[in-house]
């Protein structure tokens, strides 16, 4: 059932540039994303390191060191680390998170629409095309300051109506995050690496539970 | 050449005698700076106001729930992160989140318990005014 719904994947190389008033790095690897999903990261520096998800579980896996981390929650693990590249998608997260619909506005070639959300106390603003592509996400506060600001700056064609961003820059109130995507490509879920296809650990690898049952 | 062994095994102890509190202080500082983060970040995402409103209409479920309900760190949080740190920042992410959810669903049944007082005393009040009146009229 799940390989008919995921039909096929995105993939490629990515470089993820963080800074905080706390610490900052600079982490690259191969990324894999189902058409509608969370986002699987496999990374080579700055050591090897797996994150993907089965049910409702992340796994963390480190493969040089036989270790690997099982993180569960009873909130929505996977919407939770979705990261939304088209407006469906987009539309989807908020309408799912209770964000409701205000207005839509056309400024020239794009179109802002505006959400708010009753219990969040917030409102967010979309910025999209015609084509569905969404080049800014900002969320403001009740007294109208920002506290969440996303930025696509270019779009690589995969195909016929199927954009994927080529940089997208997190601003929060906190902390700084860029991500520079290069190769992306469309990917048969046959071609995936075998960890991301079917994330089964090893037996060899030590597994420690984090969650709401752990033991 | 034994004396040249001597001081080779004593180089090697004390090196190790010293690398050890070293490598020891670099994990806990790894743990101490994980924490740091995590702790700050956990402010960032767990929302306060829908956990005042969940404490509000649900109460003391709404409080076990808080309690109950452990957040669950960001993957992009995770990226590139020794095994070491994930351990902490995962622990210190949900412990400070769990701190922070139950805080204001208590905020918001206690909110939620005046109200409800202060609803049932204004009832009350005007039961007993309208029955004062009542009574004044025969």
């Amino acid at each position: 059932m799940l390989y008919i719904l995921i039909s096929f994947w995105i993939g490629g190389q990515f470089t993820r540039f963080y800074s905080s008033s706390i610490s900052s790095d600079t982490v690259a690897g191969r990324f894999y994303k189902p058409q509608y999903g969370a986002m699987s990261f496999v990374i080579d520096t700055p050591l090897k390191q797996v994150i993907t998800y089965s049910a409702d579980t992340m796994i963390v896996y480190y493969p040089d060191r036989k270790k690997a981390f099982k993180i569960k929650s009873l909130q929505n693990i996977i919407n939770q680390n979705r990261i939304a590249t088209d407006l469906k998608e987009a539309i989807g997260l908020l309408r799912k998170s209770g964000y409701i619909f205000l207005r839509k506005e056309k400024k020239g070639d794009t179109i802002v629409s505006y959400w708010t959300h009753e219990k969040r106390k917030t409102t967010l603003k979309i910025v999209y095309d015609k084509k569905g592509r969404v080049f800014e996400v900002t969320v403001e506060n009740a007294k109208g300051r920002t506290l969440y600001s996303t930025r696509v700056f270019e779009y690589i064609m995969l195909r016929d109506s199927l954009f994927f961003p080529k940089k997208i820059t997190s601003i929060t109130t906190q902390d700084t995050e860029l991500f520079v995507f290069d190769s992306v490509r469309i990917i048969l879920q046959d071609s995936l690496p075998e960890i991301i296809k079917n994330p089964v650990l090893p037996k060899s690898v030590s597994v420690t539970i984090k969650g709401f049952d752990e033991k | 050449m034994k004396k040249f062994t001597r001081m080779l095994t004593a180089g090697v102890v004390a090196l190790v005698l010293i690398g050890e509190p070293a490598m020891l202080m670099a994990q806990s500082s790894n743990a101490t700076q994980a924490c740091a983060q995590a702790q700050q970040d956990v402010q960032m995402e767990v929302n306060k106001t829908l956990w005042l409103a969940i404490g509000f209409f649900g109460g003391i479920f709404g409080i076990a729930a808080a309690y109950i309900i452990e957040p669950s760190p960001p993957a992009s949080k995770l990226l590139g992160k020794s095994p070491e740190y994930v351990a902490a920042y995962t622990d210190c992410y949900k412990e400070a989140g769990k701190k922070i959810q139950t805080n204001a669903a208590i905020k918001g049944c206690v909110i939620g318990a005046l109200v409800s007082i202060a609803t049932y005393g204004c009832c009350i009040l005007f039961n007993i005014g309208a029955a004062g009146a009542a009574a004044s009229t025969y």
